[in-house]
């Protein structure tokens, strides 16, 4: 057993020391400590004598996921499915089960045969709520109504425009408008087309450039790159949208455990696999740092139903929120998050956070309150 | 005294290299809520206390390496759990497993076992700063809790757990065995 031991404890040494390197932004030098402790944990399964648990089915798990790590899909596969086929614990199956999906999710990340334009981008969905070629309609209509939304604030930023509430203007909408092909099943893809400008434009901006800053976007956002975000778009009410957009888009840990974004560069395949869940994404220190600025206040929380969500007039961007004892509560709502972000969840029940100075709430973020 | 930077030299089963970002991330966290050295952490549940805690001094440099929050949070979580495991219980980190991108941790007595045999789980969750009265703190750590036990034992679970709630603000955390 002392082989086992050993083994799997340089194993875990090289395992931990790859994790460093994940943390200090060293992805190659990662997976090249991933593939070596892959190795020894492979060599110290065979020296188990019997599968004796739940040693049998840990060591197997553990064994996936640097294979998951190393992009050996198929062996990682192969190992969890060796382990289910022995009894392990309950909650080591269940484990084991997700990594099969996480293996599997990657695999529809890949492209299957489908070719993609430069102006085209395949989205994959997985999680419990996403059956084989079915999902519920909220999920897959929301993130696409909030793709195109997304794409569209990428435009109006590249063309240089001031962020103006209200939907993306007219001509954006009409020159880059977002096309949806039939799903196909892969856990559920479609391939989402971006509409090309047919006119001369006053200010030319590439479709294919538009589709790489999304996917350039969401990738900050999914490894927590919130410094490299805040120098790519420094414009406030851009960064506070393009954040709530992504947050829409994110998974929420259960019925969609991840969003998978694919296109094709060079005949080669990128993919963004969207696992942070909406609640862990972090707020950039821009946004936190203005509302210092602006109301040094308390945290609060709201809970309640929002009741109006206007963006003109007197009452520009406020919200109110109202409990179930009717108590109402006025929020501010910092530009670039009334329409895109706010406005689409009125008459919900939502949750509020933000910060409080005197009587005023200017928010910080909205999620409804499931 | 839970000293966070005896991790520097490393556990039974935590190498000294990860043990010394954990404990950086902890003291990121601490520091950024407005904590001093010798701050008492108060935990509630199986090893109730109270208990001083002493951290690595964060720089600039660490700041900068722990920009992510949520990140700096979880593993700043795991340092003062493991310290506090160590501590005021006989077990200690002693089994590594690779789980998603992360490491999952096990807690034993018995070097000479085979791997996994006889261990107790160790499952962590941070909370940077819970908002409310002291309460709200409380409830914000008990629902932490129940939901990291439902997560990690779905339904028949059988194998035993720690399950460790730290919360930066107060601070205060809770350890739960089941």
């Amino acid at each position: 057993m002392s082989n086992t031991n050993d083994l799997h404890s340089k194993a875990m040494d090289l395992a931990e020391s790859a994790m460093v390197q994940r943390l200090q932004g060293n992805t190659a030098g990662a997976t090249e400590l991933a593939r070596q402790a892959l190795r020894l944990e492979m060599s110290a399964i065979e020296e188990l004598q019997e599968p004796i648990e739940p040693t049998y089915s840990i060591l197997h798990r553990s064994a996936g996921y640097l294979a998951l790590q190393c992009e050996e899909y198929r062996l990682a596969e192969r190992i969890a499915a060796e382990a289910l086929a022995q009894e392990p614990p309950h909650e080591i199956a269940e484990e084991l089960r997700d990594l099969i999906a996480q293996v599997n999710f990657q695999r529809h990340l890949a492209l299957r045969g489908v070719q993609l334009g430069q102006d085209e981008l395949q989205l994959s969905l997985s999680g419990n709520g996403v059956g084989h070629g079915f999902v519920t309609s909220d999920e897959l209509i929301g993130r696409i109504e909030n793709t195109s939304r997304l794409i569209g604030r990428i435009v109006e930023w590249q063309r240089k425009r001031p962020f103006i509430e209200g939907n993306p203007r007219k001509d954006v909408r009409e020159d880059f408008p977002v096309l949806i092909s039939a799903p196909r099943a892969a856990s559920f893809a479609v391939t989402l087309k971006v509409g090309r400008p047919s006119g001369q434009q006053a200010f030319p901006v590439e479709v294919e450039v538009v589709v790489d800053e999304f996917m350039n976007l969401l990738e900050s956002v999914n490894r927590s790159s919130i410094d490299t975000l805040e120098q790519r778009i420094p414009e406030l009410p851009y960064l506070r949208n393009f954040l709530g957009l992504a947050k829409k888009l994110a998974p929420d840990g259960d019925r969609v455990r991840q969003v998978g974004f694919t296109v094709q560069r060079g005949g080669m395949a990128r993919e963004v696999s969207f696992t942070k869940p909406a609640m862990d994404i972090p707020l950039p220190p821009a946004i936190e740092q203005a509302w210092e600025d602006d109301s040094p206040g308390k945290d609060v929380e709201v809970r309640g139903t929002l009741r109006f969500a206007d963006a003109t007039g007197t009452n520009a961007n406020v919200i109110k929120i109202v409990n179930d004892k009717g108590r109402v509560r006025k929020v501010t709502v910092p530009e670039g998050m009334m329409n895109d972000i706010v406005r689409p969840m009125w008459d919900s029940k939502v949750i509020v956070k933000g910060l409080k100075k005197d009587q005023r709430i200017t928010l910080q973020d909205i999620d409804l309150d499931e | 005294m839970l000293d966070l930077n005896e991790l520097g030299g490393g556990l039974p089963g935590v190498t000294p290299e990860l043990g010394s970002a954990f404990a950086q991330a902890a003291a990121v966290c601490l520091e950024l809520q407005g904590h001093d050295q010798g701050t008492h952490l108060r935990i509630d549940g199986q090893i109730a206390g109270s208990y001083p805690l002493a951290w690595p001094p964060a720089g600039d440099q660490a700041r900068r390496a722990w920009a992510d929050h949520q990140e700096a949070t979880e593993f700043g979580a795991i340092a003062i759990a493991m310290m506090l495991i160590k501590d005021a219980t006989d077990y200690t980190v002693i089994e590594r497993a690779v789980k998603g991108t992360g490491i999952d941790y096990w807690l034993g007595y018995d070097e000479d076992a085979p791997p996994f045999q006889n261990r107790a789980r160790l499952e962590v969750s941070g909370i940077l700063s819970a908002e409310g009265t002291a309460d709200d703190v409380v409830r914000a750590i008990d629902r932490r809790v129940r939901e990291k036990l439902r997560q990690t034992q779905p339904s028949s679970g059988s194998l035993p757990v720690f399950v460790v709630v730290i919360e930066f603000g107060s601070p205060r955390g809770k350890v739960q065995k089941s």
